[in-house]
């Protein structure tokens, strides 16, 4: 649409109805989410708990066992270093209510998280992995669920259905095994749908 | 009987802006620009008029040593826009008939 007069271009209902639908059209199409932030984090804690299971599961030298570890670490550490960089990078000259809603879920995650750790030092006077796995990964499904939900993408919603049903059966199973679902939970909630979001981001 | 469209929305430039506008929670007036494409005193304009309607809100601040101009759709501003559309609405199915 070009207008350069100074003038402030009366119309006719036709022209309405263009102007409507060009300026619906600009919005979705500069809106659009990329899935990068799904795609490094799902690779990131896909790695982080399938490390955790090889080292429980497997026999292996000490060394081999520090290295995947300590590679986690510097992986999440990583991680979020990006995602500061990737949310000032991408600081768009528009706030839109998606982007308002989607921080204050992944916000309410994270305190979420904090919170469960602290009901459960208040309780029982430790951490109790086996529970806070699977504890952490309902919260996660309902984040993730809620994502889903907000951005209108039903995969990413199925993934949070997903991972709901995976934290219920990883409360049947051990330590070893709940990691093991789980990462099975972050390819299905995460890394599958980023990438298609990702594949999507031009079309 | 077609119901009077709003004089005020029925412009080129300010139903783009309001129509931009109504989707967000805020914009930037470079934003506006961008998708627009008008000439920045036309836009700034045609903004101070619906802010003097008191459809849009401007508000300016400082980016670094920028200055900074961010827009948003008021109450008011989004329900003359809903009965604008309701109005054209009405307007194309009347000529239907």
């Amino acid at each position: 649409m070009d207008t350069t007069n100074e003038e402030s271009n009366i119309i006719d209902e036709n022209q309405s109805i263009t102007v409507i639908k060009e300026m619906i059209a600009v919005s979705r199409i500069k809106l659009r989410q990329d899935g990068i932030l799904f795609i490094v984090w799902g690779w990131v804690l896909f790695y982080v708990s399938f490390s955790g299971y090889l080292t429980g599961s497997l026999v292996m030298t000490y060394q081999i066992h520090k290295v995947l570890s300590y590679t986690g670490i510097i992986l999440a550490a990583a991680a979020a270093l990006f995602t500061i960089y990737y949310l000032i990078k991408q600081r768009k000259k528009v706030q839109t209510y998606i982007g308002v809603s989607l921080r204050y879920v992944w916000i309410s995650f994270f305190l979420s998280t904090v919170l469960v750790n602290v009901i459960q030092m208040n309780v029982l006077h430790s951490i109790n992995f086996q529970l806070q796995h699977p504890l952490f990964m309902v919260l996660m499904a309902f984040a993730v669920t809620v994502t889903g939900g907000i951005l209108r993408q039903r995969l990413i919603i199925i993934g949070g259905v997903v991972f709901g049903a995976l934290a219920l059966t990883a409360s049947y199973l051990g330590l070893q095994e709940q990691l093991l679902l789980e990462a099975v939970a972050w390819m299905v909630a995460f890394i599958i749908p980023g990438h298609i979001l990702f594949a999507k981001r031009n079309k | 009987m077609f119901k009077e469209l709003d004089p005020l929305l029925h412009s080129q430039v300010r139903l783009a802006i309001m129509s931009l506008l109504i989707g967000v929670k805020s914009a930037e007036f470079s934003w506006l620009l961008e998708n627009i494409n008008t000439t920045k005193g036309n836009l700034s304009f045609q903004i101070g008029k619906l802010k003097d309607a008191g459809y849009v809100a401007v508000y300016k601040s400082f980016r670094g040593n920028y200055p900074l101009t961010t827009c948003r759709i008021t109450d008011k501003g989004a329900g003359a826009y809903q009965e604008y559309v309701a109005a054209i609405e009405e307007y194309f199915k009347q000529i239907k008939k």
